[in-house]
């Protein structure tokens, strides 16, 4: 179903063939065409009154047939009741009638559009044709081409009208599919007062409505993060001023940083969930050099094969992000030392693992961890960060149009494997 | 007494970095608006401003580029900005107006004193002139003296040294390899021999010396194995 109105507009062209048709054969079958003019009667009996009897002589016949000819503009000609000519007022183009069914019929006569045959009381043959002046073929269907004519006008006619239709669909399909993709100011013109333009009302408030709420929720989360971030500016200020061992203190610094990076991977994670990828902003990236930024940050180990890498496009925020999440996970699940990371090119861009030695995953968890605030079974509740960390991480990679997989190591502990393209 | 401007509107905290930065022996002076803090800043001079991004009466943005539309010294006097972490956009587009230094809350007291410090420093040695110096957190390097700062305390390097540092500080978040490090220090391509290539690292020793807090485990000029050297660009 590629195009709706290319349907539409064949429905219609079938409709008009069928009307065609069945106007045909009800024409044929049921047309009761002795109901125009007098009843059948008529005809012989009125015949007899024109011409003169049989007796009377073949001259007078014929005079009284070219008489009636002038008058009616008809071809006539008089036959016995054999068959054989009394008198012609044709110029010999009729021809004796042959019975056919019940009907009589005149023979083929070409010239005449429509022959009429009638019979009088005394058994003699009365045969009257209209000449065909034109004598083109074309009259002859002249009606099946005037059926052609409106057919072919109200095909013609109804393809722009089912076009504009669908036409206007098409736009409105457009406009979701923008909205869809996250282009919240998508509308579209309402023409009209039809079902289409209730359809784009609708539509344009939804998306009215939908904006208003993603802008609220978006301000929301930016008040919010504001709001929570006060409080935890003034304790940080306030642990300044306690009088507390410096065991006691450092933990309380700790929290707070905690507390702080929660309310900003939750911010962020609202704002990746609610925008579009916006490529735009992309630029080339050193994965290597964020990778060394990072693991020097950790103490990780970082190798590179093959050589320099190539740049890839994205936002280096949100790579960096990427990594250190996932170094951050490997070093709370892991020892902090023993972590790897091995970067090369894969098929067209770029891959990297970051190896930890801990207790790796369950198979059937290694996707699930994957999910926002997700927690392995069994572990207990560690010094903080659980939440969203991997979470953010695939995010970021489906993004940059990559993705992050966590498979076993050889020897124990897991291998989380991003992949991003160039 | 130097004297501290701090436009904010969280009063309570205002007022305990009050208590804290007075007795590190600064006078400080607070407003909790954009327009307050303005109004403060054409009575009395201050030497540095604190403006919180976030202010009742409007963005902290706003505020900024009225103080610097200001006439006069006051115009000129140099800003940090309160920033709240994740709103990098807030953050370039703080600096590329000419704040002199953002700090992201919650911050560490500690830090705000030292960075208020170096802000002051510098506003004394150059008063109102354009600075060039490329800034990576606590790290400056200043193109026009040639000098690099930690905490604000000058770093003795060569000129070779200081070349190669500039050359990796203006690719910072690039891996550089040697030939290339060479070239962009010296202005020359060189095909490199051993000896050479030795000299480069230790010249890099000496840097690291120079400007990593921990020698060991450099955080600034990190070594990609095999390939080169890349500078840090984030050095929170």
């Amino acid at each position: 179903m590629a195009r709706l109105f290319l349907r539409i507009y064949l429905a219609v062209l079938g409709s008009l063939a069928l009307l065609a048709i069945l106007a045909g054969i009800s024409w044929k079958l049921f047309g009761d065409f002795d109901q125009f003019g007098p009843r059948p009667e008529f005809y012989p009996a009125a015949a007899g009154q024109l011409i003169p009897p049989t007796t009377a002589p073949a001259e007078i016949q014929r005079t009284a047939l070219d008489h009636w000819r002038t008058l009616s503009g008809y071809d006539l000609a008089l036959f016995n009741r054999d068959g054989d000519l009394i008198a012609d007022a044709s110029d010999g183009t009729l021809w004796a009638p042959r019975q056919k069914g019940d009907r009589f019929r005149p023979g083929p006569q070409r010239p005449h559009f429509w022959t009429h045959v009638v019979q009088l009381d005394d058994g003699r043959w009365l045969v009257a044709a209209r000449p065909n002046r034109l004598r083109a073929p074309w009259r002859r269907f002249g009606w099946l081409v005037g059926l052609a004519a409106i057919t072919f006008s109200i095909g013609v006619f109804a393809f722009p009208v089912v076009r504009r239709l669908t036409r206007r669909l098409e736009t409105l399909e457009t406009s979701v599919a923008a909205l869809g993709a996250g282009d919240l100011s998508a509308r579209v013109a309402v023409e009209g007062k039809d079902e289409v333009a209730r359809l784009a009302e609708t539509f344009n408030r939804s998306a009215d409505r939908i904006e208003k709420l993603v802008e609220a929720n978006k301000s929301l989360l930016a008040n919010a993060s504001h709001e929570l971030r006060s409080p935890l500016s003034r304790l940080r200020m306030a642990v300044e001023a306690i009088d507390a061992e410096p065991r006691t203190r450092g933990e309380i610094t700790r929290n707070i940083n905690e507390l702080d990076q929660l309310v900003e991977e939750i911010l962020l994670a609202s704002r990746l969930g609610a925008q579009s990828a916006d490529t735009a902003t992309f630029e080339p990236v050193d994965i290597v050099a964020l990778l060394a930024e990072e693991t020097a940050r950790c103490h990780a180990d970082l190798d590179v094969a093959g050589g320099p890498l190539p740049l890839i496009r994205g936002d280096a925020r949100l790579l960096r992000r990427l990594i250190r999440n996932l170094l951050e996970n490997a070093a709370r699940h892991g020892s902090a030392s023993g972590i790897e990371v091995v970067a090369r090119v894969s098929q067209g861009g770029i891959e990297f693992d970051v190896c930890d030695h801990g207790p790796g995953v369950p198979d059937a968890e290694r996707e699930r961890i994957f999910e926002p605030f997700h927690r392995l079974p069994g572990t207990r509740e560690r010094d903080g960060g659980i939440g969203l960390g991997l979470s953010l991480v695939r995010q970021i990679a489906i993004r940059h149009g990559g993705n992050v997989a966590c498979r076993p190591r050889d020897g124990g502990g897991s291998i989380f494997r991003v992949r991003l393209p160039a | 007494m130097p004297t501290v401007l701090m436009i904010e509107d969280d009063v309570r905290l205002a007022s305990m970095v009050g208590d804290y930065l007075r007795a590190a022996g600064l006078a400080v002076d607070h407003a909790e608006t954009g327009a307050g803090g303005l109004a403060a800043l054409r009575r009395a001079a201050a030497d540095v401003i604190l403006l919180d991004l976030m202010l009742p009466d409007g963005d902290g943005l706003d505020v900024f580029r009225r103080i610097r539309a200001l006439p006069g010294d006051a115009g000129r006097t140099p800003v940090i900005m309160l920033t709240a972490k994740g709103d990098p956009t807030d953050r370039v587009v703080g600096l590329e107006l000419g704040a002199e230094d953002y700090i992201a809350k919650p911050f560490d007291p500690r830090e705000l004193l030292a960075r208020i410090r170096v802000v002051l420093r510098r506003g004394a040695a150059a008063a109102g002139e354009p600075l060039d110096i490329l800034r990576f957190g606590r790290l400056e390097i200043d193109r026009g003296a040639r000098m690099a700062r930690l905490d604000g305390i000058d770093k003795v390097l060569t000129s070779h040294q200081f070349a190669l540092l500039l050359a990796m500080a203006e690719r910072a978040g690039r891996v550089l390899t040697r030939e290339q490090l060479i070239e962009f220090a010296t202005g020359t391509a060189q095909s490199i021999d051993p000896a050479l290539d030795r000299s480069i690292d230790v010249h890099i020793g000496r840097i690291r010396a120079a400007i990593e807090d921990d020698v060991k485990h450099p955080r600034r000029i990190i070594t990609v194995r095999g390939t080169g050297y890349v500078f840090a660009k984030v050095q929170d």
